[in-house]
């Protein structure tokens, strides 16, 4: 009778165990907190919605919010899914001397685009190397930059391209600058109740650029990247634009390299110091992927190729 | 300038989500918060696509949406309301099997399984595409799923050959 007791106390203990250890595994643990969704139609009722609603997140395409509500490392009980607003809907035109593109556009839209592979090679190259295909297919251009990750291609290339952001709030439409829109870790200049409506990004003739990123397999998050837009006028760069990602807490511009380029013929030794420049004072965050001193060899090394890759 | 007037948006908790999967229409009120795979499982019950990672990694839950591949445990069941969606069930027809799926066989391109759903639906889009694919287009268009098991080549072997023999269809 006992030993009948005790191998029915085993048994359950090990059925407890056994579905403890399931529920851990099972999808319950891996799905979002609950929330409610506003699907506005109208960038009005966004910014309306986002104004009166001091908790609510707005939903893009998801590739990087998604992956943290499951993970309930955020759990907003709002959302303000962008999907219906018509006026940011997927859309890239040549507006003679930039590309718009409306921010609801995808990393494979941008990627295959003819205009923005013949005018902004650079921005089709990053956004044709964001993680992989099925997220290619759905992340978005105001995603990236919104997220703020110091990390993004998009968000490092569009500072090289000095790309301007159009933004609409309930007090009515502005423009920004990329430079200082990257505010700090995930942090952008952003008020809660905005949202970018598209990107205006410039383009000329005589811009030779490129984006770069190392990272340990083709889909995983970069340990370095590097997009480079160097103005040419005759043999000597007129202008340069340098931008570092996952070099510090937000995206960086390499000023002083920048500085350094002008005038200068992209000679070997040029270029080599301005990969030195690039990197000087520099003080990467250390994770698993790769330590400060690692990442700034890295940052190095691909300044360095960017700036030879160039056709000049 | 005259005043527009918009409705007001209302939040829900719950949303009616209404999809096409494979040519059959599936209508169920969900919450807010179900994801597409759940919703293709659970609700129109079809259990070819996988939960693998469940963290956007693996690819096992790829899926067609709208005529894109996508990861279908990283996308709300409400943001595929009124799209068109193929898994894995959809890609066979008349009890033939889809020319993929006859390459993955012929080339044993699958040991346990478990992604080969997600696989069929990357290499499905990526011939849809591009019909000719070089290996390394391949290998780049495959590099959102993962096998575990580590059965790449005879996988790129079975694209090669599906897409030799028009595998597109």
């Amino acid at each position: 009778m006992e030993s009948l007791t005790l191998l029915f106390f085993v048994v359950e203990v090990n059925f407890r165990k056994l579905f403890k250890l399931r529920g851990l595994f099972n999808s319950k643990h891996m799905r979002p907190a609950s929330f409610s969704v506003f699907r506005p139609l109208s960038l009005k009722e966004a910014v309306g919605v986002l104004s009166e609603n001091d908790d609510a997140k707005v939903l893009a395409g998801g590739q990087s919010l998604i992956p943290m509500m499951k993970l309930r490392v955020f759990s907003p009980p709002k959302l303000v899914s962008l999907q219906r607003v018509k006026e940011i809907q997927p859309k890239i035109s040549d507006e003679g001397g930039y590309i718009s593109i409306n921010s609801l556009t995808t990393y494979e839209d941008i990627a295959h685009n003819g205009d923005i592979r013949q005018k902004l090679p650079a921005l089709a190259k990053a956004a044709g190397e964001v993680a992989d295909q099925q997220i290619r297919n759905r992340g978005t251009i105001g995603g990236n930059v919104c997220h703020g990750d110091s990390a993004a291609n998009l968000g490092v290339t569009l500072l090289a391209l000095g790309a301007t952001l159009v933004i609409e709030g309930v007090r009515g439409e502005r423009k920004a600058g990329i430079d200082g829109f990257h505010t700090g870790p995930f942090s952008v200049a952003l008020e809660h109740d905005e949202v970018v409506k598209r990107f205006e990004v410039p383009y000329d003739n005589s811009s030779k650029q490129t984006f770069m990123k190392i990272s340990k397999t083709a889909t995983t998050w970069p340990m370095a990247s590097v997009a480079v837009n160097i103005s040419v006028s005759g043999s000597t760069v007129a202008k340069a634009r340098i931008a570092l990602g996952v070099a510090g807490p937000t995206v960086l511009r390499a000023h002083r390299a920048e500085a350094y380029l002008e005038g200068k013929s992209l000679s070997a030794d040029v270029v080599a110091k301005a990969a030195e420049l690039a990197v000087d004072g520099l003080n990467p965050p250390s994770d698993i992927h790769a330590d400060s001193e690692y990442r700034a060899h890295l940052l190095k090394v691909l300044t360095r190729r960017s700036l030879e890759s160039l056709e000049v | 300038m005259a005043v527009q007037k918009y409705s007001k948006v209302e939040p829900e908790e719950n949303v009616r989500v209404s999809v096409k999967i494979n040519g059959r229409v599936y209508a169920e009120t969900v919450e807010a918060r179900m994801l597409l795979i759940d919703f293709i499982r659970d609700v129109a019950k079809l259990k070819g696509s996988k939960i693998g990672c469940d963290t956007t990694s693996c690819g096992a839950c790829t899926v067609i949406v709208n005529g894109r591949s996508v990861k279908s445990c990283t996308m709300f069941a409400f943001e595929a309301d009124g799209a068109e969606i193929l898994t894995v069930e959809g890609l066979s027809a008349d009890d033939k099997l889809h020319p993929l799926q006859e390459a993955f066989w012929n080339n044993h391109a699958l040991q346990c399984g478990y992604c080969t759903a997600g696989m069929l639906m990357s290499a499905y889009y990526l011939l849809k595409k591009n019909p000719h694919p070089t290996e390394e287009e391949i290998r780049k268009g495959l590099a959102g799923n993962i096998c575990r098991c580590t059965g790449y080549i005879n996988i790129i072997k079975a694209v090669k050959e599906a897409a030799s023999k028009g595998g597109s269809a």
